[in-house]
This record gives C-alpha cells, structure tokens and sequence, in this order.
C-alpha cells in the first residue's frame, strides 16, 4: 500500500489535469490553482536543495575533508552573492557588473574545457571502441559537417552541387525529427502507464 | 466312514455347521479331522489339537527324529545290544499285528468303493498338493531373494576390499604411493616419522575415495589402452606430480590416526601398477554415465566428481623437474621435522597454482582428448588472467594519455590565440538559411506599437552565440517603436539581460517555476474568489500574454523552446512565435519551423547576416574556423592512430 499510494495520487492527479485541459474554460482557474502548487512544490524543494548543499559543504569544513577549501569558496561565494543581493537589491548596476564579470568567464572556461575533453574523446574514440559502424559514422559525419559549417566552400556557381550540400546539411534535421518523435512515444507510452498504474507493478 | 452325516459337518471346535465336502470350519477355520477318519485308524498326533498342521516342523527334529529311527539306526548299528534288539523285535511284531488289521480295513473298503482312495480323500490330497506347491513356491522364491543379496553384498565387499588394497599401494621400498609424490613435489622436506603419519591418515581417507589407480583403471577399462610398463620412470613422476589434493587430504587427518596402521597393501601390485596420468571425461560422452561408473557406487562416484577438478587442473599444478627428486632427499629428510613439513608441504601446495606451468609442456604426458586439452586450455588461460583487467577502462590515466590532452589543449589555444592576434577577424560568409531568413520577416512584420515578449533563458557560455543576434533584434523592435517586454524564468538571465540594452537594466519580470510557471500563466485564469498566488511576484501586469502580438524566444535550450511550442503555445495559438538559438540547439528546432509553430529560427553566428549584424559585434570568425580546423584535424589524427595501430598489430603477428 505504501507503494501504491504514490502511484494512485499521481494517476489521479494526471486524470485530473487531463479533465481539466478537455474542459475550458470552466476548469481554468482550478487548472491555474494546481499549476501554482506545482509551483510552490518545485520552489520549496529548490530551497531545501540550497540549504542542504549548504549545509553539506559547512559539514565538509568543519570536519576538515579533503578538498575542504573549495567548500569554503563555496560558503562565501554564496553568502556574499545572498548578502550584497539583499543589501543592494538586484537591479543595482555594480552588483549586476560584479556578478556578470565572475559569471561569464566561468562559464566561458567551462565551455572551452567542454570543448576539449569533445577533441580528446574525438581522438580516443576510436582507439577505444575499434572501427565499427557507430565510430565510422561518428567520424565521417563529424568530418564532413564541420567542414561545412567553416564556411570555406561556396558552390553558387554550380546548382547541383550547391543542392547537394544543402541535401547533407537537411540530414540532421532528420534525424532530429526522429529523434523528436521518439520523445514524444515515450512520453507518452509513459504517461499512459502513470495514469493506469502500470508503474507501481514494475516495482 | 464319517460319523457325521454326509450334508453337514458341524465343527467339533465351535460347533458351526458346515457342508459335507468343506475341510476346515468356515468359521473358527478348525480342521474337520474326521473326514479323514478311517474306521479302526486312530490318529495320536491330530486327534489331540496339540500339534497344529500349520506349524512347520522344525529341521532339526525331523533329522533327530530320522536318527533315533530304528528303521535307521537298524542298518548302522550292527553290533548293538541284544536286550535292546529283542525289545525291539518284539515293538515291531505288535505293531506288524496292528498294521495289518488297519491294512485289512483299507482293503475292505478299496473293494467296497470304486476308487481306492476315496473321493474326500482325492480332494483332500489334491488340494494338500496344491497348497504344499504354493507355498513351496514362494519359499524358493524367498530363499533365492536371499541367496542374490547375500551375493551382491559379497560382491560389494569384494570391491571394497579390493580398492583398499589398490589405494594402499607400495613399491619396492614400502614406500606408498602418495610419499613418493611428496618426495617428487618436496625432495628436500622429506622425513621418515612423518611418512608413517600421512600413511595411516592417506589410507584411512581413501577407505571411501577413488584413488588414482582406480581412476586409471577405469579409464583403461573404458578406453581399452593396455596397462603400461613399469620400467618407465618418467611416467612415474609426473603421475606423482598430478595429484597434491590427495597429500593435502592425507595431511590434514594425520593426527587422528595412529601410526601403526600404515602400509598395508600388496607390493607386487604396486610394482605391476601403471602410472599414467588420465583424465576421465565427465560430460562429453556417456561413458561415465553407462560404463564403468555402473559398476560404483553412488558415494563413491561423487568422490570421483571431486577428484576430476585437480586432474582437470594438472597445468597449474607446481612444476617440478625430474631431476631434483630422490638425491637431495636423504639429505633433507634429516633436518626438518614431521610437523614442520606436513604444513610446509601444504603451505607450498596451495600458492602453486599463482604460476601455472603451460599445458603444452606436461601434455605429452598426459591422456586427453582432444575436447578436454582445449577446455584445460580455456581453463589455465582464465586462472591466468585472474587479477588482471580484461576490459579496457575508458577513462584510464595515463601519463600518455595526460601528456596527449594536454598537447592536444595546447595546440588548441595556440592556434585560436595566433587567430584572433594575427589577421582581420574575418567575416563569416555562409548561405542564408530559411528560417534565419524567416525570422527576419517575421521580424520585420512588427508593427508600431505592437507587443513583443521576450523570454530569455540562456547560458553565459552560450552569450557569444546569441547575444549578438539578440541585441540586434531588441534594436530592430526598438526601432519599430514596439512594446517590448523582457521575463525570464532563468536566475542567470536577470544578470545577462544587462548586456542585451543599453540601459543594463534587468528583466522586466521574474517567472518562478520555469515552464511550469509560464503554463500556468497561458492556461490559468484569475478566479473570482481571488488571484493566484503567481500573480503576486509581478510588478506589472500579471496577465503575461494579454494583447501580446508576438513572441520571440531567446534560449539556447532546444528543450526549453520545444517544452513552451508542445505546452504553452497551444493555449495563445494567435500569438507568433519565434526564436534565438544557438547552432548546436537549430537542428532539433528546425522541424517546428517546418510545422509552423515557429516562424522563424535564427541560429548562431551563421544566421547573424539575416540579421544584419555588424562585424564588429560577432565573435573573432578567424578565430571560430581555426578552432574548427583543429578539431577536423584531431579527428582525422584519431582515425590515422588507429590504423596506424592496427597495421602494426597486424604485422606483428605475421611476423609471429
């Protein structure tokens, strides 16, 4: 039953919902309403994620753990940034700039070091994994879209050509649309196994 | 005749009435005795009831009774006394009278009936037979289920005794078989006290357990191969060498047996004994199954199961070479003690399998089919990688790898940085694509005084990618003097926003929720008992989409923009929607410009000329199409490696 229950309100609640979304306007405001308790929900458990990082890296410092000073920048990166944004507010234009000065070449280093483990992985992907059909694929699309996307090769002279490389840049919008339509199956192969309770006997 | 009359008899016992022609009572089942009766014949013995007829006379009265027979002891006793034969001359004479008045009666009646013997009696005789051939018959068949377990059991107890005497083999020195091994595995810990230790506790464990020999005689009976020669010292050794688990058995019982039960057994069965190494297949044909494993018993056939695992293993067995065997031993036996050596003998045993000896080496001498040499084979190559990695690890460190990744960083920052140093920054030059071009008629279609949403949701990573883009557009809508409106849902975009304007302002208004919070705006209304609770963080209107015209989406997540097309935009389907994205992001969003749901796409830096972005606010490009190249380059470095290794394993192993 414990198991169950779970399963049972989320059933339910989708079955509502569903209603809801076939009966406009007469269920709107009631929709709104359990969209807001979402909301609240999410909120509330995105505080109690920020607490217990918290919580968990003054642990770290106070038991000494190794790598124990990244916890501390941790600590005073996120009581300085709570401090000034509430002392401050968070339309004042030197907190806004000091802010954006840390966050975007962090995130811009991120990128770069993204980047590089993709070279090396490019690099060991086919030492690790042989060739096979998935490696070669890899390689070869790889290869022939970034050429393409550099920009260096023009073909307005030639009409066919230039229909064929548009023909090869179209290739990953298919397999994107594939890739969407499988998303949406499961979906909602998903929710139809939610709302019957088919979840709860797979445990 | 019978006293009784001839249609009933009544029972003398119980005085039931039963028919004339019945024999016993069909009641108390007493035998109705007088049926029988003759006129002027009496009988003692069954008259009296003491005797039953039933009872079976016991064998030693009948023959004590056959030897105090007179009409016996007549013929044997010749020189008897003659008080005694007159005594007995004059018995019989009486009893001669007796007999023949009876005989006088018995032929009166033969002549009065037709048959002699009388119609009751005929019954009464055949039915005596009858019953007397029923019963013999199952006496028979009784002695015989006796005789053929008495004959099993022998025969059990013959096999029995004649493996105890196999398993406790000696040579020519008394020495047993199992010391020998000891002396080829350990020549130089050998000592006398404890060889009579390891014998009595070897012969006592192989009571109930297949020893070698009986292995190898049961192989020779199943695959007929003669018995080998003795003279061949070399076989010898390496039978000793294959079978330590028997030591191993011996020593660990050694000190509950006494010593004086050591050898005992048969030399000259030693000697005739061949030593050969066999290994008896358990599942690939049905030999153990129908041949010889018939013959054992079932306890014992299970010890045989067990014994086969060591056989299996003889190429891990420590190696030992023929020459460092019996002349180092007398010196060595001298200076270790017993106790000391029993569990060296184990100790050194048992970390032997760590160095395998190859199989090829000891399979000359061994008798294996060819199924059983490949799987001993599988079977070393699995205890040889034990401990080691089989698997290769993806993300092994290296100092190789660490030097490669970091020349590789190298190299890449190198090369971007001598692109944006050196040189014009470049201009991309690309096609115009449809959806960038799209997007800018759809953003040309904004009239004066037109409400645009904007929704930001984008990374500081990805900023390069979009910002550009987006402050062009902002710039255009500014431009057509449109109502602009900047939320976002995205805690880091209330600090990007700042670069998009002039101003550094912020975003107009902070969604909370993410998408849910911009769903529950599109789809929920102000009820009439109140508002919302959402509806309390705006600063401005809360109704978001109340007379918005169009709607652009800024987001570097494809996933963003694909959740408000599948969720939001249902609910506002007049309100136009388009979108900012990165290149990465365009393919996955690229259908839904397809479909309608966006009207346009504009995509990274390839689409900025859509836009009409000057040069000046894009991204070093020169810099962009090194970095480019030098991924194309590692690429192709990647693949070049590997066939480079794969040639060079190639030859290797021609040259191999």
């Amino acid at each position: 039953m414990k198991q169950r229950t779970p399963v049972i309100a989320a059933a339910i609640s989708g079955l509502v919902m569903l209603a809801a979304f076939f009966f406009q306007p007469i269920t709107a405001p009631y929709l709104g309403l359990a969209l807001n308790w979402a909301i609240i929900l999410s909120s509330v458990a995105l505080l109690v994620a920020i607490a217990s990082l918290v919580v968990t890296h003054i642990r770290f410092i106070a038991k000494g753990r190794k790598g124990f000073l990244y916890s501390i920048v941790l600590v005073v990166a996120f009581l300085g940034t709570l401090v000034l944004g509430w002392y401050l507010g968070l339309d004042d234009p030197a907190f806004l700039k000091a802010i954006r000065t840390v966050l975007i070449p962090l995130e811009n280093a991120l990128m770069a070091l993204v980047a590089l483990v993709l070279m090396s992985a490019a690099v060991k992907i086919f030492r690790v994994r042989g060739w096979s059909i998935l490696t070669v694929s890899f390689g070869l699309s790889a290869l022939v879209f970034l050429f393409l996307n550099l920009g260096f090769l023009r073909f307005e002279s030639n009409p066919g050509l230039s229909q064929f490389v548009s023909t090869l840049q179209g290739l990953p919008v298919v397999g994107a649309r594939g890739l969407l339509i499988g998303v949406a199956l499961g979906a909602l192969l998903m929710a139809l196994r939610v709302l019957f309770g088919q979840e709860a006997l797979r445990e | 005749m019978s006293e009784q009359p001839d249609d009933l008899r009544i029972c003398p016992h119980c005085g039931q009435e039963n028919a004339s022609h019945t024999m016993r009572c069909i009641r108390c089942g007493q035998e109705l005795e007088e049926l029988f009766e003759l006129e002027g014949f009496e009988t003692t013995g069954s008259s009296d009831g003491e005797i039953s007829e039933n009872e079976p006379t016991p064998m030693a009265e009948i023959l004590a009774s056959l030897d105090e027979s007179p009409l016996l002891s007549d013929a044997d006793n010749e020189d008897a006394n003659p008080d005694v034969l007159a005594e007995i001359a004059e018995n019989q004479s009486d009893s001669d009278k007796e007999s023949q008045d009876w005989l006088e009666r018995i032929r009166q009646r033969a002549k009065e009936e037709e048959d002699a013997a009388g119609e009751l009696a005929k019954g009464a005789i055949a039915m005596d037979d009858r019953r007397s051939q029923e019963g013999r018959k199952q006496v028979d068949e009784a002695f015989d289920e006796i005789m053929r377990r008495i004959r099993e059991q022998n025969e059990r107890e013959k096999a029995r005794r004649t493996r105890r005497v196999e398993s406790d083999l000696v040579d020519e020195n008394g020495d047993p078989e199992w010391l020998r091994r000891i002396r080829e595995l350990h020549p130089d810990r050998e000592n006398d006290s404890q060889v009579t230790q390891v014998t009595s506790g070897m012969k006592d464990t192989s009571d109930d357990e297949w020893t070698e020999e009986e292995l190898q005689e049961l192989l020779r009976r199943e695959v007929g191969i003669p018995e080998t020669p003795v003279e061949e010292p070399e076989q010898e050794i390496t039978t000793e060498i294959s079978t330590p688990s028997s030591v191993e058995e011996g020593v660990e019982i050694v000190s509950t047996i006494p010593e004086d039960e050591g050898i005992q057994g048969e030399p000259a069965q030693a000697e005739t004994e061949p030593e050969v190494i066999h290994n008896i297949p358990d599942d690939e044909e049905e030999g153990f199954g129908g041949g010889a494993e018939d013959d054992i018993p079932s306890e014992e056939s299970a010890a045989l199961d067990l014994i086969e695992e060591p056989i299996q293993t003889e190429g891990e067995l420590p190696s030992v070479t023929d020459g460092e065997t019996e002349e180092a031993l007398p010196e060595e036996e001298t200076e270790a003690n017993s106790e000391e050596k029993i569990s060296e003998v184990e100790s050194e045993n048992l970390p032997s399998t760590e160095e395998p000896i190859s199989t090829k080496e000891i399979l000359p001498d061994l008798l294996l089919l060819k199924n059983q040499r490949e799987r001993a084979q599988v079977f070393s190559e699995i205890l040889g990688q034990e401990g080691r990695r089989t698997i290769p690890v993806l993300h092994e460190s290296s100092r190789q790898s660490k030097v490669g990744r970091l020349v590789l960083g190298l190299l890449l920052i190198l090369g971007v940085l001598l692109a944006i140093l050196i040189g014009p920054s470049g201009t991309v030059d690309l096609p115009l694509s449809a959806p960038a071009a799209a997007f800018a008629k759809n953003l040309e279609s904004v009239g004066s005084g037109d409400e645009v949403l904007i929704i930001l949701d984008y990374q500081a990573a990805t900023r390069n990618d979009i910002e550009p883009l987006a402050k062009r557009a902002l710039d255009i809508l500014k431009e057509k003097a449109s109502n602009v409106r900047i939320v976002t849902s995205n805690p880091e975009n209330i600090w990007l926003a700042g670069n998009l304007s002039q101003t550094g302002q912020v975003p107009d208004e902070f969604i909370p929720g993410g998408i849910l919070g911009y769903l529950a705006l599109a789809v929920g209304e102000t009820p009439s008992w109140g508002e919302q609770p959402i509806d309390q963080v705006f600063s401005g209107n809360p109704d978001l989409f109340s007379g918005v015209d169009q709607i652009v989406l800024i987001s570097d997540s494809a996933e963003f923009v694909r959740m408000w097309l599948e969720q939001v935009s249902p609910w506002k389907p007049e309100i136009k929607t388009s979108a900012i994205t990165t290149s990465v992001s365009a393919p996955i969003l690229l259908p839904y410009h397809d479909s309608g749901q966006l009207q346009g796409i504009a995509a990274g830096l390839a689409d900025a000329k859509a836009l009409d972005v000057e040069p000046q606010n894009l991204v070093n490009q020169r810099a962009f199409q090194v970095g480019m190249l030098l991924m194309i380059v590692v690429l192709l470095l990647g693949m070049i490696m590997k066939a480079d290794e794969d040639a060079q394993r190639r030859s290797e192993e021609r040259t191999q």
